[in-house]
């Protein structure tokens, strides 16, 4: 866009998955939406393999599917119709499997497995597509608040005047920063590892999870014989991991899968980044408001890092339409302060429950390690508690959302 | 002219005009309140007028009237919903507040400063009106301190009728006004000549019972202190069935009430069928 002054309803900072989608349910809606993005995803047709992939949940994909791309990348997604949990053998224990077929929550499957690269560029394009919607391929620069707007200026000089600033710019949010709002961040003494592989057997659409000592192993399904990998481990084992040689890599990470998938070989990747949470102290600011990793980061382990953005999205979305469709301030403190309301228990207890339930799969400790086998095994046993797990797991009821249930903006 | 307005009332509320916008200052309750208002409002009129309650701007093609609009915490909603508004009200500093905000909001809202009688145009008046036809200026622009950016020329005819409906409008909404005015009953009268033959005058109220004694004072002004004390008169509130006689004697035909209770728990205010005993809504459509 040229650098001049623009007026928009809403202003979103951040064209991640996120922020993209959001920009698609109210560019759809004909609010007018200017989204700042430095940089833009490659075409469809630049796109590598790789090994970041994400499980979104039912729930989750409603939403998505709101935006209207789902046609468009279903045949790259592969649905996630078992969930299964391994415990290995330990010297003193037998290996312990536990499965959780989506049939016992009377679903087809739990979610998909949807390639990050596929998805962002796909919204990123359904957005461009949209009338409403005015695409910066600049940075935030500034923010000043004006008493019924916020003033903002890129880096490319353009300036606009916005009622409502949305932080949707990752991690290291500048919004965040620029608002003042301090984070409470943990560091784990782990490193994630993600990679895609293809298999000789096939992964019956089953995800499974390995709890290894020094911290989880994930198998997602891809279509056909592909699998994306989390595998956690700690730092200095995961370094010396990713200095071998491919095959040297192919055979450790097939024994540390037990052969599950049969013979692995690597199509993408390794690549390697530091386990952290991330909680923002504050969701909203006067005229502004934080979504996904500008509000909560967390380790990658349970898959619920952009299902939680998402829901985040939806609120969001759904807050800002009930307060248009009365005629009311979309970026007033009410407003803000329902969407803060509607997020506070969601996103406060699944950044903390994670991490614990991080500590508790990896750690080594033999009164506390038993905890988890002891729970699975309780769990197997008890059907509807199992059912209960699942659906706090997978489907958390907790926000009542008309777009995660399929229903329209 | 038969003007309504009460003097002390004006120099009540003058005093927190500029706090009119501060969610959290002494207009909170009406903030608080606006949500469950603004629903009931729009339900209504897109009811009556059969519009698509989904898409942003539903009341496009219509003209509003809000009589008492005070620093615009109904004008302006309105107006994002595409309404062409106009908000009249008394007190000159509520107006100012009004029209200073609306332009930051960057809204296009006529405000008036002066009775909403005075907008009635003189083939409808029952007594003398200050506006000269044959000028067709508003009354408004006559007066050197509140600039009406626009005149609310109804003179589109949207097939209701034959009429001649020019300065009518399509809705006029009179909110938590009737128990400030001193003759209710020739207000609902001037309310009934500024709006089109086949149009609604919305009416919200206070109820006058020992119920509303207890909760609309006692407790709103006493105990809460969500409105400052001194701000209603109890023997001024209106019970349902005065409030529809006014109106039938005027020629409106009262079709909806509604009442509106607060939630203690959830501290926001709700709509009910059937509690009318403290605030109430009634909808009425002009006859004829």
């Amino acid at each position: 866009m040229s650098q001049k002054a623009h007026s928009a309803d809403i202003t979103i900072i951040g064209g991640g998955i996120a922020g993209l989608t959001l920009a698609a349910l109210l560019g759809d809606m004909d609010i007018n939406v200017h989204l700042v993005e430095p940089f833009p995803p490659p075409p469809i047709k630049d796109l590598k393999p790789s090994g970041r992939t994400v499980a979104l949940m039912e729930n989750s994909l409603n939403i998505i599917k709101t935006t209207d791309i789902w046609n468009d990348i279903k045949d790259q997604c592969a649905p996630i119709k078992m969930m299964r949990v391994i415990d290995p053998a330990s010297k003193t224990r037998e290996i312990l499997q536990t499965d959780f077929p989506a049939s016992d929550i009377d679903q087809d499957q739990f979610g998909h497995n949807i390639p990050n690269a596929l998805l962002r560029t796909t919204l990123w394009q359904r957005v461009k597509a949209l009338k409403s919607v005015t695409l910066h391929e600049s940075k935030l620069s500034s923010l000043n608040n004006a008493p019924n707007h916020v003033d903002l200026i890129l880096d490319n000089g353009a300036e606009i005047k916005s009622p409502l600033l949305i932080g949707a710019d990752g991690r290291s949010s500048k919004v965040r920063e620029l608002l003042g709002i301090q984070t409470k961040a943990q560091k784990y003494d782990q490193n994630a590892i993600t990679c895609l592989i293809n298999h000789s057997k096939s992964h019956e659409n089953i995800s499974t999870e390995f709890h290894h000592p020094a911290g989880p192993l994930a198998l997602v399904p891809l279509p056909g014989n592909q699998s994306s990998i989390v595998w956690v481990e700690q730092p200095k084992r995961a370094g010396a991991l990713l200095k071998l040689k491919k095959t040297e890599f192919e055979r450790a990470l097939q024994s540390a899968m037990n052969d599950h998938l049969g013979g692995i070989t690597l199509e993408a990747g390794p690549d390697m980044w530091p386990l952290s949470s991330i909680k923002a102290e504050a969701l909203i600011a006067p005229r502004a408001a934080l979504i996904a990793e500008a509000a909560h980061v967390m380790s990658p382990i349970t898959a619920q890092g952009l299902n939680l953005s998402l829901r985040d999205v939806a609120a969001l979305a759904e807050t800002i339409v009930d307060a248009m469709r009365l005629g009311l301030d979309h970026g007033s403190a009410t407003t803000l302060k329902q969407y803060e309301k509607r997020r506070r228990l969601d996103i406060g207890t699944r950044v903390f429950g994670v991490d614990g339930m991080n500590k508790m799969v990896s750690n080594n400790v033999p009164a506390i390690k038993g905890l988890p086998r002891a729970g699975l095994k309780t769990l197997s046993a008890l059907p509807p508690l199992k059912r209960f797990a699942m659906e706090q797991a997978l489907a958390p009821p907790i926000d009542k959302s008309r777009l995660a249930k399929g229903e329209a903006l | 002219m038969s003007s309504t307005i009460d003097q002390k009332e004006i120099a009540h509320f003058a005093k927190d005009a500029a706090n009119w916008w501060d969610e959290d200052g002494p207009f909170a309750p009406l903030h608080r309140l606006n949500p469950a208002r603004l629903s009931y409002l729009k339900d209504q009129i897109c009811g009556h007028y059969g519009l698509d309650a989904k898409p942003l701007t539903p009341f496009k093609d219509l003209s509003i009237l809000d009589i008492g609009c005070g620093g615009g915490l109904v004008c302006e909603p309105m107006a994002r919903l595409g309404a062409n508004v106009t908000g009249a009200d008394a007190d000159a500093v509520a107006i100012k507040a009004a029209q200073a905000h609306a332009v930051q909001s960057g809204l296009d809202i006529t405000y008036f400063n002066g009775p909403a009688e005075s907008l009635i145009p003189s083939s409808q008046s029952t007594s003398s009106s200050p506006l000269s036809p044959s000028s067709r200026r508003r009354p408004g622009s006559l007066k050197d301190n509140t600039k009406v950016q626009k005149i609310p020329d109804q003179v589109r005819d949207d097939g209701g009728g034959n009429h001649n409906d020019g300065g009518l409008f399509d809705v006029v909404l009179a909110l938590e006004i009737l128990e400030h005015v001193s003759d209710p009953a020739i207000f609902v009268q001037n309310c009934a000549n500024l709006v089109k033959p086949g149009g609604l005058v919305i009416f919200s109220t206070l109820n006058r019972n020992p119920k509303s004694y207890l909760l609309g004072i006692i407790a709103a002004e006493y105990l809460l202190r969500w409105v400052p004390q001194g701000t209603h008169e109890w023997k001024k509130f209106i019970k349902p069935s005065e409030l529809a006689r006014f109106c039938r004697a005027a020629a409106l035909k009262p079709h909806d009430i509604t009442g509106l209770m607060f939630h203690p728990l959830e501290q926001n205010f709700k709509l009910s069928k059937s509690d009318l005993d403290v605030n109430y809504f009634m909808t009425t459509t002009k006859q004829g």
